[in-house]
């Protein structure tokens, strides 16, 4: 049986890896990831500065922020979020829309009852929605049921008087011998849906009723000095150009005409092919490559390992290993890292070996390989081979949103590397 | 399906312990078509090596809004999701554009077929990035271990170790047996999970 000291020992060595795997988890909320201060500011060019800097001096702005899967676009977005609300010169809301609504069913409407419903919110617990006179309180609670019904819909009683029926063809033998002293008729509960539960069809007109209210909030804020920044977190899951734009685009014109600026996760495919075309509506579009991970170019990715505790259970040619593992894609390489480690406590090791990173490099790659057609190995084992890739044809496209390829510049794209070694000993197996 | 590392039950459920109770981890674990039985012993393992409480959701009959409900009602203990089966390419793809939905902070265990593994990584790319590498096929009948197998495990545990199964039992039953997850494994495989 193990002496007090030997099970102190291995419980300490239980406490350094759950602290590890605590800090390198690459499921962990974005926010709780910045607010214990893991989140890397400059692993992309300090790029939420640009982002929060544009919307803060160019009211009514509208900016996408495009990226793969993983590549730290909501952490970005959410530290723009934070540079805004540092200055106090304007409203900045965060709204992750599916969190609001089904996003697969998401219809024209939607975005600006989200809109609304924050923007509300916001306003009765700013400055300027405090001290109200009563007539002021009257059309702040309006405006704030206007919206509420926009968003979530509403029943109400209504009266139908009998008149609006056809006449039956109903003959009594009698004549009544009274006259009723009210109109006939009776109330039915008549209920509009609401913006934010789909699906329902678009309705511009409806979008434009809505926009008094807003303007409402807007201007108050407005009068206090306050912009209205708003930032859409969650539509990149609309994979295809073609649902995000249609998504977006009547509520995202509606949004501009009320000079709101606006920062907007979006899909990968917006800027190739027949995507290209959604970016002309946009005053800027930030595009997130995956890290570089050539050599003597991985620093950025050691540093964010580094800055999350690696260097605990990892020496640095390992580090550098799971950097290269990664692909240069965040999430990626905060998975294999917590991977790595969990391997290795697994193990019984006390810390992080190259077995170990290679165990976690071939899971990812297998989770990458599984699923993919005969035609998207093809694609990918010739971008293997040649090093290009024709990014008009749609499933080039989805391979590089789903991150089996993954884009370094406008000219660099690459199968990534955890991918593809099990590609070619797929082939060779064939 | 040999690709990806197969692991015992047990190893699934001492990953999720290692993670923290308060992960927002997700798993996924395949399971042979023909090896039901196998799930009743993944979550006994995984209860015993994590200290979570763990339940089953079969959501084959719940709609998407009923899973979210369950999931969050509550949200701090580990779920193991079953039946998957008549998952068409929509219903994947409304899981995966509104992953945001399901964020919890306990631990999500997805079982699947090799078939519907397929599915999920062709059709739910968002979700598959929060899974990563954390796919996991259960070893051989089910993750249970044959007796030849518990036997050599044991006697590797009682070498490493350098004591008896007795006296294991002996000290868990005085409470004084650390709380290491090798040794509720060992409690496990001399068949006294109910000293964990």
């Amino acid at each position: 049986m193990p002496t007090e000291t030997e099970v102190n020992t291995r419980l300490d060595r239980r406490e350094r890896f759950r602290i590890y795997m605590q800090k390198l988890n690459p499921t962990a909320p974005a926010q709780t990831v910045i607010e214990l201060g893991l989140a890397s500011t400059d692993l992309h060019e300090s790029l939420y500065e640009k982002l929060a800097a544009r919307a803060d001096l160019d009211p009514g702005s509208q900016q996408l922020l495009v990226g793969g899967i993983g590549s730290g676009k909501t952490t970005e977005l959410l530290l723009a979020q934070r540079w805004l609300n540092e200055k106090q010169e304007s409203v900045c809301l965060f709204i992750d829309i599916s969190a609001e609504t089904d996003l697969s069913g998401l219809h024209s409407g939607a975005i600006v009852a989200g809109f609304g419903v924050h923007l509300s919110r916001a306003f009765r617990n700013s400055a300027a929605g405090k001290g109200l006179s009563k007539i002021d309180s009257s059309e702040v609670k309006k405006y704030t049921d206007e919206v509420k019904h926009f968003a979530f819909g509403k029943t109400e009683s209504i009266w139908v008087p009998d008149d609006d029926y056809p006449e039956q063809e109903y003959e009594p033998d009698e004549e009544p011998d009274y006259e009723p002293d009210y109109e006939p008729g009776h109330y039915v509960r008549r209920t509009t849906p609401g913006k934010l539960q789909p699906p329902f069809p678009a309705l511009q007109r409806d979008l434009k009723e809505i926009t008094k209210a807003l303007e409402f909030f807007i201007s108050r804020l407005r009068s206090q000095q306050l912009d209205t920044v708003v930032i859409f977190d969650g539509l990149d899951r609309l994979l295809t150009p073609e649902k995000f734009w249609s998504v977006v685009h009547q509520d995202f014109r509606a949004l501009r005409s009320l000079g709101v600026a606006v920062l907007a996760a979006a899909p990968l495919s917006v800027l190739y092919g027949k995507g290209r075309s959604v970016t002309d509506h946009f005053d800027r579009v930030h595009h997130i490559a995956s890290v570089s991970i050539d050599p003597g170019k991985t620093a950025k990715l050691k540093s964010v390992l580094v800055q999350r505790g690696a260097a605990e259970l990892a020496l640095r040619p390992d580090i550098e290993r799971i950097a290269k593992a990664s692909g240069g894609v965040l999430r990626d390489l905060i998975t294999l890292a917590r991977d790595a480690g969990e391997a290795a406590y697994l193990d019984g090791s006390d810390g992080i070996k190259s077995t170990h990173v290679r165990a976690a490099a071939k899971q990812l790659g297998e989770g990458y390989l599984r699923g993919l057609s005969a035609g998207q190995l093809k694609l990918l084992r010739k971008l293997a081979r040649d090093r290009s890739i024709d990014l008009s044809s749609e499933p080039a496209v989805e391979l590089l949103a789903t991150r089996r390829i993954l884009e370094y510049s406008a000219t660099d794209f690459r199968v990534h590397p955890a991918l593809e070694p099990l590609i070619k000993l797929k082939e060779e197996n064939a | 399906m040999p690709e990806f590392a197969a692991q015992r039950p047990f190893e699934v459920g001492r990953r999720i312990e290692l993670r923290g109770p308060s992960s927002y981890a997700w798993l996924v674990v395949t399971l042979a078509d023909s090896e039901p039985e196998a799930l009743d012993n993944l979550i006994l393992e995984i209860a015993a090596a994590t200290s979570l409480p763990f339940r089953v959701l079969n959501i084959q009959d719940l709609s998407f809004e009923d899973v979210q409900a369950h999931l969050h009602q509550p949200d701090a203990d580990g779920v193991v999701l079953s039946g998957f089966q008549d998952f068409d390419p929509p219903i994947w793809s409304k899981w995966d554009v509104n992953r945001s939905r399901f964020q919890r902070p306990g631990p999500i265990v997805l079982l699947l077929t090799t078939a519907e593994l397929s599915r999920f990584c062709s059709l739910a790319p968002n979700l598959r990035s929060f899974v990563g590498g954390s796919i996991f096929p259960l070893a051989s009948s089910g993750g249970q271990l044959s007796e030849a197998e518990k036997s050599q495990r044991i006697q590797d545990l009682e070498k490493h170790y350098g004591t008896s199964s007795q006296d294991v039992i002996q000290r868990a039953q005085d409470g004084i047996l650390p709380p290491e997850p090798q040794f509720v494994e060992w409690l496990v495989l001399l068949g006294r999970g109910d000293l964990v």
